[in-house]
């Protein structure tokens, strides 16, 4: 098989490029090592709470990497995984998301005080805003992707490039999804009130080998110790 | 101490309307102003200061003067008022008082002592910019009035609060605060930067004036210095300029330059025909003179060595992408309160906060000291994950079909069966409520009765979610939903 000669992907210890040759596949090990070297130079994976952090496979949301959230809990399920990274100084964008409950966010521990919401009317303007989000923004959450393959391949490899992450809330569109995350409730627990549920995240995605689901409880999967 | 002219519009300085941009409308009646005396100096949007000196001898007497400011400054019914008075600080509050009374108020050199004696001390935190801390506390120490701070002496004053303790003396006792260390800096750190082709958008200029703006603050700071009020000029290819005096009594960083040099441009750069003043061409040249300096005494972010890089890194990629298009509108959340679930946060729009100030933003997001679960009333924790800005309508019925509604007790007439959501229909399992919100009661305009209910429902499919509606005027919305 003769290997397509590629430009090879930047020496520094923190590249985003896999150290993997074309057509290989990379171990596990591999990965570990990888991580372990990036989170050496200050840019390793954005910190998730524990619960959710078992799913990933970085054990963080890998910076570079497009997520989506979906199923009925996706929007707690996008607040429990943006919590603990903006409380610890990382910004989150919130692109064409209107809905969002503010309050329902900081009593998952998101930091709102670094969090801006984007409004973008034009849709013709919707490439270029979010290319300029994903270069400042360590964390950009989008909904309504409508936009050409191309240019969704543009604005991840921007993001690969300022290792930021975007997270794809509902219909991925013209995206290549990394991680294809899902919240299903599958009990509530009405009393007096909506008091809590229990959800069970599944994940998958074209960089998982096999589906992974953990089960959790959410909101709550966050320690409330997060002060905004 | 000088006579000086004071012009507030309290309804542009709290508030941010989203949807009228505030400093458009203000710089219009600032370019106004500006004909009467060319040394306006604007602090913040809808605020206003000037000598009295010149105008006063042009239109003969302080009396012609106001009531001139009056005639300019009246546009479509906003409140606005007119204080003069000796010094910033009893201006600014008698134009203030002038609001309410609806004419301007003009206080003689010999009252103004007595004036500033029996104002409430929270006007020392409103117009001084002290910080609310130091307000609360003197407030709790039970020094309601300034002439009570007063009597307690400077040497108390700055023994308890420091820096502040002697701002807030010098406020009190009548002196000028921005005259702590006066003294012109060194023309040298004038700052100038032109633009080929010429810049039609205000938030253009704003993006490539950055790195400029920066160099000129840093140069400051590497000298112990805080701009407290900026010169900016901004000229078109035609030779029209905007020149505009820019004070901060809490000195100027970086994004608090920018922020000013969009209140200016943004009035200013409308291609509005009926405007004779409007440029005929974008800007070609922004020049940044500080006018007066004070060392770096009081802000943080120069004392303990520079912020956080992320921030720098956020706020650069917000400007540049609110330069992509006009359509494109960035906010940040703000703490409201309230029993309103959509309205416990507001938007407020970028360009009104400064990002980099880390303690405005955390108090933006968690003032008002309590939490909405402190409210009676409010719907209880969780809060739902997604809030509908606009609320939809639905249906509510019971099993034979009739809509439910609320008796004059709060209490459900029938008990709802299914809910009806855009064609939808829901199997309604479990209730809770319903919440009765009555607000405003005393007052016949403002009132609201409203109750909310929230809902276990079960889908075609076999989930279950949950929302939780209203019902007001008997007409039910979809408020939000527990994703």
């Amino acid at each position: 098989m003769s290997t397509v000669s590629v430009p090879a992907p930047s020496d520094l210890p923190g590249s985003l490029a896999p150290h993997v040759g074309t057509g290989a596949v990379e171990t596990g090990a591999q990965l570990a090592e990888r991580m372990r070297v990036r989170a050496a130079t200050g840019y390793g994976p954005l910190v998730v709470p524990d619960a959710i952090a078992s799913l990933l496979p970085t054990r963080g949301l890998e910076r570079g990497a497009v997520y989506r959230v979906s199923g009925d809990a996706h929007l707690s399920l996008l607040y429990a995984l943006v919590s603990v990274a903006t409380g610890t100084g990382s910004w989150l964008a919130l692109v064409n998301l209107p809905q969002v409950g503010f309050l329902s966010m900081h009593e998952s521990g998101v930091a709102l005080h670094r969090t801006v919401c984007v409004d973008i009317g034009d849709q013709s303007a919707w490439v270029n805003t979010v290319g300029a989000l994903v270069d400042g923004f360590d964390i950009v959450a989008v909904s309504t992707t409508r936009c050409s393959v191309s240019d969704a391949r543009r604005i991840v490899a921007r993001a690969k490039a300022q290792s930021s992450v975007v997270v794809i809330v509902g219909d991925a569109g013209a995206f290549s999804v990394d991680y294809d995350m899902s919240a299903v409730t599958t009990d509530w627990h009405f009393s007096t009130h909506a008091s809590s549920r229990d959800v069970r995240v599944s994940m998958g995605g074209r960089r998982l080998h096999v589906q992974r689901s953990c089960r959790m409880s959410l909101p709550g999967a966050v320690s409330a110790g997060v002060s905004p | 101490m000088s006579r000086t002219v004071a012009v507030v519009f309290p309804a542009w300085s709290g508030h941010h309307d989203n949807e009228v941009h505030a400093f458009t409308a203000f710089e219009s009646v600032v370019r106004r102003v500006g004909e009467v005396s060319p040394l306006v100096e604007v602090e913040s949007v809808g605020t206003m200061v000037m000598s009295a000196r010149g105008p006063t001898r042009y239109f003969g007497g302080e009396d012609a003067v106001a009531r001139h400011l009056s005639d300019l400054c009246r546009i479509e019914n906003i409140p606005f008022g007119v204080g003069i008075a000796d010094g910033r600080f009893a201006a600014m509050a008698a134009a203030h008082l002038s609001v309410s009374r609806a004419q301007p108020c003009i206080l003689s050199s010999s009252i103004t002592r007595q004036f500033i004696d029996a104002l409430p001390v929270q006007s020392v935190g409103r117009i001084g910019a002290v910080s609310p801390d130091v307000v609360g506390l003197l407030q709790r120490l039970g020094l309601s009035t300034c002439g009570a701070v007063r009597e307690v002496g400077e040497a108390a004053l700055i023994d308890r609060f420091g820096a502040e303790g002697r701002t807030v003396w010098t406020l009190v006792s009548g002196g000028e605060v921005r005259s702590l260390s006066p003294g012109a800096p060194p023309s040298d750190y004038a700052q100038s930067r032109e633009f080929e082709p010429p810049l039609g958008l205000a938030t253009h200029v704003v993006a490539a004036v950055r790195d400029t703006v920066a160099l000129l603050i840093d140069a400051l700071t590497a000298h112990g210095m805080q701009c407290v009020r900026l010169l900016v000029e901004c000229e078109t290819d035609h030779v029209e300029t905007s020149a505009r005096v820019w004070g901060d009594p809490r000195g100027f960083d970086t994004a608090a330059v920018l922020q000013r040099i969009t209140y200016q441009l943004d009035g200013w750069l409308v291609s509005d025909d009926a405007d004779p003043d409007a440029p005929t061409s974008g800007i070609v040249r922004v020049r940044l003179v500080p006018l007066e300096c004070r060392e770096a005494l009081v802000v943080q972010p120069v004392l303990w060595g520079g912020h956080e890089e992320n921030i720098e890194r956020a706020a650069r990629a917000a400007t540049m992408a609110l330069a992509v298009h006009r359509d494109v509108s960035i906010t940040v959340p703000q703490w409201e309160g309230g029993r309103d679930i959509t309205q416990v946060y507001s938007h407020v729009p970028l360009a009104m906060v400064n990002l980099s100030n880390v303690d405005a933003s955390r108090q933006r997001v968690t003032d008002g000291r309590g939490v909405a679960r402190d409210w009676s009333g409010a719907v209880p924790r969780p809060s739902p994950a997604c809030v509908f800005p606009e609320p939809r309508e639905v249906r509510v019925v019971d099993h034979d079909d009739n809509p439910v509604s609320v008796s004059g007790r709060h209490e459900l007439t029938q008990r709802p069966a299914f809910v009806e959501v855009e064609g939808y229909r829901y199997r309604v399992e479990r209730i809770a409520g319903p919440w009765p919100v009555e607000e405003r009661w005393w007052d016949t305009r403002r009132r609201r009765r409203h109750v909310r209910v929230q809902m276990l429902v079960r889908t075609h499919r076999h989930t279950t979610r949950v929302f939780l509606l209203s019902l007001e005027h008997s007409v039910w919305r979809l408020l939000a939903r527990y994703d």
